[in-house]
């Protein structure tokens, strides 16, 4: 069992993480997505899914999300109340199922392990 | 340690990892920011740097301390059979009465003009928390006046045997945000008397009330030191915990002294005490698994105590037997027995069917 640690083993700098989304598009419906792919450890992570000119008298279509991975952590379903869905309708609870124009956004603002270490409830961490 | 290789000062830990409870080293880790997949959690931590400096200077940090663990003495009423006179100033005079050491000592530091020079400089520090360990943290003169010098902001954390009481104390320790209140009780069982002496569990069990009574924004913990006597009877302990929505913690598997340790018992004795243990963690329906080393998660207490309880059970399964030292151990309750005019079989009726007369 490794138990100890070599500092100069590890380098932020040259430390990635990946950021993957699956998702199912329902009808036909015009998206974006960014944010995926790899990045360095230290940048926050920005998810973002654009819902973009869709017509309603149309018949139904969205984005259906059903993962979305950061190295081998799963983040749907347990995760999904951080994520900010901003849209036409005013519809604010938590979903994956993105069927109004507008932009459903997981934005950390500190690099992802520091945010999840916050988010699953790790207890503080020092300043 | 940059060598990768182990710390014999490191080992309790260790051994509690190995059974899958959750250890020191992880919870002062998971402070840092240091979790699961370290290769990940390092890089991340913004003590990254910190470590760096201190691996490059010979272990130095330019980090003044924001973590402390503050040594009182040894002032303590307790003298608890598996506990040592640098802890307990009662236990180092009948040790002494007892010819098992030369000379007692009361250790301390806490003076008023010590804890003034104390107060003073630590008001200069940025401290997140303070955990005070003694002896009896409530008999140690000072405890009180180191209280008032902190900021309502720090995390004070301490432990109490449950048989002291002190308003004045209790008044100073509501001002502050956070209180992690540890309380000593090995079981809800007579042995307790035995292994907590002079305690009464019954007086035990009262003051353990009155103090879950004092704030319900504190965390609460019961602080067990499973010992060969007490693990028949542990699950009495999670039963309460899981009654009463508080944790349970312990330092690590008994190290010292050794002819103590649950693990004296031969394998087939350590199943009652399994069984009883498996009981209560199968009762416990959490959909919540204990993902972390975070273990005063008040929204995830029951998922702590079942993986606590689990911890136990595989270390009672899987450790190996130490019933060599069962001749060391009887030479020794049943000399402080006689010292305290109890038989060890009044409280522990197990004793003759596992240890033979």
């Amino acid at each position: 069992m490794n138990t100890m640690t070599n500092i100069s083993d590890y380098n932020p700098s040259t430390t990635s993480i990946s950021v993957n989304v699956k998702y199912e598009e329902i009808g036909g419906i015009k998206y974006r997505i960014t944010g995926t792919g790899t990045q360095n450890i230290l940048e926050p992570v920005v998810i973002r899914i654009d819902i973009l000119d869709k017509d309603y008298h149309a018949p139904e279509s969205a984005i259906l999300v059903t993962s979305i991975t950061i190295d081998d952590i799963e983040l749907v379903p347990s995760y999904i109340q951080y994520f900010d869905y901003d849209n036409d309708h005013d519809y604010k609870d938590p979903t994956t199922y993105l069927g109004f124009n507008g932009s459903w956004i997981l934005d950390t603002k500190i690099p992802f392990y520091r945010w999840y270490h916050t988010a699953s409830g790790y207890g503080w961490m020092f300043e | 340690m940059t060598q990768d290789k182990k710390f014999d000062g490191c080992s309790a830990c260790h051994k509690m990892e190995a059974f899958s409870k959750i250890s020191g080293r992880e919870k002062q880790n998971l402070k840092l920011g240091i979790y699961g997949d370290v290769s990940k959690t390092i890089p991340s931590s913004r003590f990254y740097n910190d470590f760096k400096h201190s691996q490059d200077n010979d272990g130095f940090t330019s980090r003044e301390p924001m973590d402390l663990q503050l040594d009182l003495g040894n002032i303590c009423n307790s003298a608890c059979i598996f506990c040592s006179p640098e802890s307990s100033s009662t236990l180092g005079k009948e040790w002494e009465k007892l010819n098992f050491i030369e000379k007692s000592k009361v250790t301390g530091w806490t003076d008023d003009a010590t804890v003034q020079k104390f107060c003073d400089e630590i008001s200069t520090l940025n401290i997140k928390y303070i955990h005070f360990i003694g002896g009896e943290t409530l008999l140690i003169p000072g405890f009180l006046k180191i209280l008032q010098s902190l900021d309502k902001n720090t995390t004070v954390g301490f432990t109490v045997n449950a048989t002291v009481w002190k308003d004045e104390v209790i008044e100073e320790l509501e001002k502050f945000d956070n209180v992690h209140l540890g309380i000593s009780v090995e079981c809800f069982h007579k042995v307790n008397d035995f292994l907590r002496y002079p305690s009464k569990i019954s007086n035990v069990e009262r003051n353990i009330q009155r103090w879950m009574q004092v704030n319900d924004e504190w965390t609460i913990s019961l602080r067990t030191t499973p010992t060969v006597f007490s693990i028949p009877y542990l699950y009495t302990v999670y039963t309460f915990a899981l009654e009463n929505d508080v944790f349970v913690e312990s330092c690590n598997f008994l190290e010292q002294p050794e002819f103590l340790r649950p693990t004296i018992l031969a394998k087939p004795q350590r199943e009652e005490s399994i069984q009883r243990l498996q009981e209560v963690a199968d009762s416990i329906e959490t959909i919540n698994q204990s993902p972390n080393s975070n273990i005063r998660d008040k929204n995830n207490v029951k998922a702590i105590l079942k993986h606590d309880i689990e911890s136990y059970v595989k270390y009672l399964s899987e450790a190996d037997s130490e019933s060599f030292r069962v001749p060391e151990m009887k030479r020794f309750v049943e000399t402080i027995g006689r010292s305290r005019n109890m038989d060890i079989r009044d409280y522990f009726e197990h004793y003759d069917k596992y240890f033979g007369l």
